[in-house]
Formats: structure tokens, C-alpha cells, sequence
């Protein structure tokens, strides 16, 4: 059948054909090492692809912190892991300035944060100064130490974890920071066969290794075609009529949702949608975006940027049970 | 001896005017008792009651009474003070009681001052009653009494009677105090609100009969939808399709396509198709058990690929795709009852409409 697929879709739809072979490459090699949480890992490539950081909540043992070692393992890259503690201190992320007696001058001491991969291990239990350090160097990619600014190595992605329970002696993220997280995912507990998969692998007594597959360079040729993929413009108005049924549900005839929100979505949100849409649409191997990918991903992108009020708070409602009724009822073009 | 003999009649006195003292308490406490049920009535000092001891004259007790001046008798009103003056002359060995009224009528006391001097042997007690009458006419002034005791048996001195003119206060052309006018009767007006009542639930019963009527009237006059199957195919007949191939709206024609054929699913099924992806319809699509499924899909994956990535596909498709979808909705559209009765509906699984 002769049909006509517009030369530049075509020629970017080719290449991510091309491309995309590395993604199958690192899921398949963190699943050696990763039972399930296929959400997890797919989820973690969006946000490679998208260049977008990710946080992720899930309560203690559902392998957060096993799939991010993983994933990096998987890329030759530098990896860098902070477990944050209430005693860390801005200068134990950015790094500080020592003085060389030798020479008698100061030397720039880098911290853990000058890598390609960091992982920041429950960054909820760090006080907020700190929290500030690391999201400056997220949004900023730079850091300043002293007087001299460093930019930071491209991939950079900062892969944070936080525990829903045990909130006492915490600090929480607030909203404003929480908004330069590309994707906020919510690990769940693997099914059954999944954990019995998962108890026999770990019967054997030694864990398996994921091994470096991908080079950081794939990455980034990776990203640059993304950025080319397509994206219809209905999609777009798609995009948009989601975000601002969460600012305006009423005009989007969503009045039962009106009294349940204090405030909707910000425009990274439209922004980081689309991105992370075309990063979704590489991941299957398309040179075009579909609603399927915008719908999947909506939840991820706009769960920690929507406010609840109170009532929707007193009748016990999650920020996801807002975005699925915005999503369900938003006419898909 | 002498001293101690003294000391002994002392005491006898002593007991004797407690004695005295008590008793004379009792009777007045009665004749008060008295006093107030019978001052309301003025009770003529004739009808006293009789008294528990022999009034006598020239004794060693003498009570005398006098209107102090500043009051003539003939000047007083109802309810207007004056004041009696009562002097009791006594014999120092010689206790008395407090000078009580036989009957105190149309009287009150008000008021009530003693002072007492002494003349030699004699005691002067001086009384004086601050008064007030409240009836009209020539009333006398109760006679008062000071009783004592002298050998067990008690004995009372008494003043004369001294009359006195009260005076009415009303004006000359008034006989007397209108009485408070009688009640007014508050009229019943439970019947009437109850009449009312009745009458504007009936105008509202009316009223309301009235609208659901004119209601139910016009909800008749709207035509009800056409069948999902029906209105899917008016439409599709209705898609200019030349008109809009031509004019290479391509993407409009296959928007419009997908949307006939989503809400030809949202009613024949009852999913919501209109929000739907390709991918939900396509699980909504299995969990209702339509047959065509597959042919659905590869439609909407088609029209998907025209809307999202900018496909043309051949004019020929183009031009089939509006039939592709007839078909479709005429493959799932449920047949007429055969003559065995039962329903036969195209090739779905599924009967009746959702």
C-alpha cells in the first residue's frame, strides 16, 4: 500500500528505529538484575531521554534505590550516590574550598553532585538548606564554589527517592521544588509471581550484575532526536486542555473538581508533558507523539503539581485520584 | 440583811415584768394578728374583740393620746401622715407593755419613736405613731392600751377615742376610680390561616399540575435520538468527503471519521470511546465482546497515524475509509427480531444497546 508518511517524520520515525535499540538493551540488562517494576525502569529512561530529573516514592525494600544503581550501572557513566541525613551539609553535595599549606592557596575540593547519574537517597530527611544546594544544581546545572562556577558533565540526572511513611523528622519537599522534578514516580509492591522470581534469584546467593551497555553518548544523540519527534499541534491543545482543567476545572466542566483543588498544574508541566511524551514515543520507537503517551505519562508529570484543598484532603483524596478523574474526562482528540 | 432583802425584790420584780413582758408580747402578736386581717375591712373599734384584761382608770398607769399639731383632723386626705403622740405615765416599780391599739381599723403605723424621761419616782414614756388612714369619712382614731400586771391578774389603761375627718382625694366631680377595663377577647384566627392554608396549597397543587403538564408536553415534542447505529450513518452519509479530500483537509476528514465512529461506541456499548485512546478502546472493545474488534482497531490505528504523524494515505483509501466505517457500524448493528422471535444482532456478541 502506497502512503505518503511527511519526509521529516519519516526520517526522524527511521532513526529513532535506529536509535532506540539501546533502550531495549539497558531494560533488558536491568532486568537481570531487576525483578518487575517495569513502570519503574521505563519511567527512569523517560526521564534519561527527556533530560528530566525523577523522583521517586515508594515505601522501604521496593528496590528504588536497586533500579537507579542499576540503570546507572547499565550506562558507562559516573555515578554518584548521597544518602541525605539531617546532619548533611550543602558543602557535602557541591563540594568546598580547602586550603593547600603547601601552597598556600585554596583548592576546589568537587562533591559527589559532579557525576552523570546522582542518586539522593530519601532527600526528604535532609534539612531544606540542603535540599536547596542540590535543586539549585538540578535547575541551574552548574554549581558555584567560592568564586568559581563549575558546569556540570552532560547527562546529568539527579534520581531522588523519598519514603511515604516514617515522615517524622523529615523535611518535606516543598511545592516550588518539587516542580523541577521532571517526573514524580509512586513505586508499588511487586505481585506475586514477580516477588517469587525475585526470591529465587535471590536463593542463589550471588546477586547479579548489570554490566555497562550503554555509552553517555547514545544518550545524548538519543535526546537531540527526541527533541525531533513530532508532536501535532491537536496533541499540544490536548496537553494543554489537561493542564488547565486542573486550573480551571470548571470551565473545563469538571465542577465536582473545583472545590478539591487549591492550585492546578504550573506551565512546566505543559512543557515537561511534552517532553517527556516525545521521550515515551522514542522509548516505542516512533517518530510521532500519540495520545496514548501524553495519557500514560500525565499522571507522572502532574501528581506533585497540583495542590489539593482541604476537602479534598478531609475526604481523603490523593493528588492521583484528581489527575485520573482531569485525565478520564478530557476529551481525547 | 437589808441588802440581800432588796436584792430579793429586785429579782422578784424582775421575774414579774419578764413575766409580763412575754404575755403582753403574746397578746400583741394576736391583736396585730388581728389587726392585719381587719384593716382592709375598717372594722369599727366597737366590734373588738374582747380584750384579756380589765381596763381601769386612775391606776398607777395612765396612757394619753393627742394629735400632734401641724395636722388639723379636719385637714387630712386618704393616705395622708399625721402623727399621734401617746404618753404613758407609770410608777417606776411598775412595767408596762407597749401601747397597742384595740383595733387598728383603717389605720396603719408607719412609723413608731419612744423616748422616755423620768419625773421622780414617776417614768413618762412618750410614743409617738406616725399614722396614715385609708378610708374616707369621720373615722375615730383606735384607742390605745399599756397593760401591766398587779397580783396575777393584768390590768390596761386606754386612751379616748379622738375622731377624725379623711378627706377623699378625687376631684369633686369624680365618684370613684374606674375600675382597669376588662379583658379583650383575642380573636381566633386558626380557621381562617387554616382556610388560607388549604386554599394556597390548592393554587400551588394547581399551579404545579399546570407546569408539569406544559412539561411533560414539550419533553414529548423532542424527538428522541436516533438509534446510535442511525445517527452513525446519517452522519457518515452527511461527510462531504470529495469536498473535503479535495480540498486536502485530509486530517479533518479522518477527525471527523474517528469521531462519528467513537460515539457510535459510546452509545452502542456504553464506554466512553469520545475519551478514550486507541489503545483503551481497544481493551474496551475485548471487555464488551465486540466481534469486529480487530477491524475497529486497525481503523483507529490508520486514522491515528493520519491525525498524529501527517500521513496521506492513497486517494483510494482516502476515498474507502468513510465505506470502511458504514461497514463497520452496519456489521454491529443489531438486526431485526427473526420469526423465531429472537434478536439477531449483526456478528457482536453483545446484545442490546448500552
Amino acid at each position: 500500500m502506497e502512503e505518503i508518511l511527511r519526509d521529516d517524520i519519516k526520517r526522524v520515525h527511521e532513526e529513532i528505529e535506529r536509535e532506540s535499540i539501546f533502550t531495549q538493551t539497558i531494560s533488558s540488562e536491568v532486568g537481570k538484575v531487576i525483578v518487575g517494576q517495569k513502570y519503574l525502569v521505563e519511567r527512569l529512561l523517560v526521564g534519561l531521554l527527556a533530560n528530566g530529573h525523577v523522583l521517586i516514592e515508594g515505601v522501604p525494600g521496593l528496590a528504588k534505590t536497586y533500579a537507579v544503581k542499576t540503570l546507572a550501572r547499565a550506562i558507562t557513566t559516573r555515578f554518584q550516590r548521597i544518602q541525605f541525613t539531617p546532619d548533611l551539609l550543602p558543602a557535602d553535595i557541591v563540594g568546598t574550598q580547602i586550603y593547600n599549606q603547601r601552597t598556600g592557596e585554596f583548592t576546589v575540593q568537587k562533591g559527589p553532585v559532579f557525576a552523570n547519574l546522582v542518586l539522593a537517597d530519601e532527600i526528604n530527611r535532609a534539612p531544606p538548606k540542603v535540599q536547596s544546594a542540590l535543586l539549585e544544581a538540578m535547575q541551574e546545572r552548574q554549581v558555584t564554589i567560592g568564586e568559581e562556577t563549575f558546569k556540570l558533565d552532560d547527562p546529568f540526572l539527579v534520581l531522588a527517592t523519598q519514603n511515604p511513611i516514617e515522615q517524622e523528622g523529615t523535611y518535606p519537599l516543598p511545592e516550588a521544588q518539587t516542580d523541577r522534578f521532571l517526573l514524580k514516580l509512586k513505586v508499588s509492591y511487586p505481585n506475586k509471581e514477580e516477588e517469587k522470581q525475585i526470591i529465587e534469584r535471590m536463593a542463589v546467593g550471588k546477586e547479579p550484575q548489570a554490566e555497562p551497555v550503554v555509552q553517555p553518548q547514545a544518550i545524548i544523540k538519543a535526546r537531540e532526536l527526541c527533541s525531533r519527534i513530532y508532536v501535532d499541534d491537536k496533541l499540544k491543545d490536548y496537553i494543554l486542555e489537561i493542564v488547565f482543567a486542573t486550573r480551571f476545572p470548571k470551565e473545563h466542566g469538571l465542577d465536582d473538581i473545583e472545590p478539591l483543588l487549591r492550585y492546578g498544574a504550573s506551565p512546566r508541566a505543559s512543557i515537561y508533558l511534552v517532553t517527556a511524551a516525545r521521550a515515551m514515543a522514542f522509548l516505542r520507537r516512533r517518530g510521532f507523539v500519540i495520545p496514548e503517551d501524553i495519557k500514560e505519562l500525565a499522571p507522572d508529570v502532574l501528581r506533585h503539581r497540583v495542590i489539593l484543598s482541604y476537602e479534598a484532603e478531609a475526604e481523603e483524596l490523593t493528588t492521583d485520584d484528581i489527575v485520573r478523574r482531569v485525565i478520564e474526562r478530557i476529551e481525547v482528540p | 440583811m437589808r441588802e440581800r432583802g432588796r436584792g430579793s425584790k429586785d429579782s422578784r420584780v424582775r421575774v414579774r415584768t419578764q413575766a409580763a413582758v412575754v404575755l403582753l408580747l403574746l397578746v400583741s402578736i394576736a391583736i396585730l394578728g388581728q389587726t392585719d386581717s381587719t384593716a382592709a375591712d375598717s372594722v369599727p373599734a366597737d366590734s373588738a374583740p374582747a380584750l384579756p384584761f380589765t381596763v381601769v382608770e386612775g391606776g398607777p398607769v395612765s396612757i394619753e393620746a393627742k394629735l400632734l399639731p401641724g395636722r388639723e383632723a379636719k385637714e387630712l386626705t386618704v393616705g395622708d401622715r399625721f402623727k399621734l403622740e401617746l404618753e404613758v405615765r407609770r410608777h417606776r416599780d411598775v412595767s408596762v407593755s407597749e401601747p397597742m391599739p384595740e383595733s387598728i381599723g383603717a389605720f396603719v403605723v408607719l412609723d413608731h419613736d419612744s423616748k422616755t424621761r423620768y419625773e421622780g419616782d414617776t417614768i413618762v414614756d412618750v410614743h409617738t405613731l406616725e399614722m396614715a388612714a385609708f378610708a374616707t369619712g369621720e373615722l375615730e382614731l383606735p384607742r390605745f392600751l399599756v397593760a401591766w400586771q398587779e397580783d396575777e391578774e393584768m390590768l390596761a389603761a386606754r386612751t379616748d377615742s379622738i375622731g377624725v375627718k379623711i378627706a377623699t382625694t378625687l376631684p369633686e366631680d369624680m365618684e370613684d376610680i374606674h375600675d382597669i377595663k376588662p379583658q379583650i377577647p383575642f380573636p381566633n384566627l386558626l380557621p381562617l390561616w387554616i382556610a388560607l392554608g388549604v386554599v394556597g396549597a390548592g393554587g400551588l397543587g394547581l399551579l404545579g399540575w399546570r407546569l408539569f403538564r406544559r412539561w411533560r408536553a414539550r419533553r414529548l415534542e423532542v424527538a428522541p435520538l436516533p438509534e446510535p447505529w442511525e445517527e452513525a450513518l446519517t452522519a457518515l452519509e452527511a461527510l462531504n468527503v470529495k469536498d473535503l479530500l479535495s480540498a486536502g483537509l485530509i486530517k479533518r476528514y479522518y477527525y471527523a471519521l474517528s469521531e462519528i465512529l467513537k460515539r457510535y461506541l459510546t452509545r452502542r456499548y456504553g464506554f466512553p470511546a469520545i475519551d478514550q485512546t486507541t489503545s483503551e478502546m481497544v481493551l474496551a472493545l475485548k471487555r464488551v465482546k465486540v466481534a469486529e474488534r480487530e477491524d475497529f482497531v486497525s481503523f483507529f490505528r490508520r486514522a491515528d497515524l493520519v491525525k498524529y504523524a501527517k500521513l496521506v494515505p492513497p486517494y483510494a483509501e482516502m476515498e474507502m475509509a468513510v465505506s470502511a466505517a458504514r461497514d463497520l457500524v452496519e456489521r454491529t448493528t443489531p438486526r431485526e427480531e427473526g420469526p423465531s422471535g429472537q434478536g439477531v444482532e449483526g456478528s457482536s456478541e453483545r446484545k442490546g444497546d448500552a
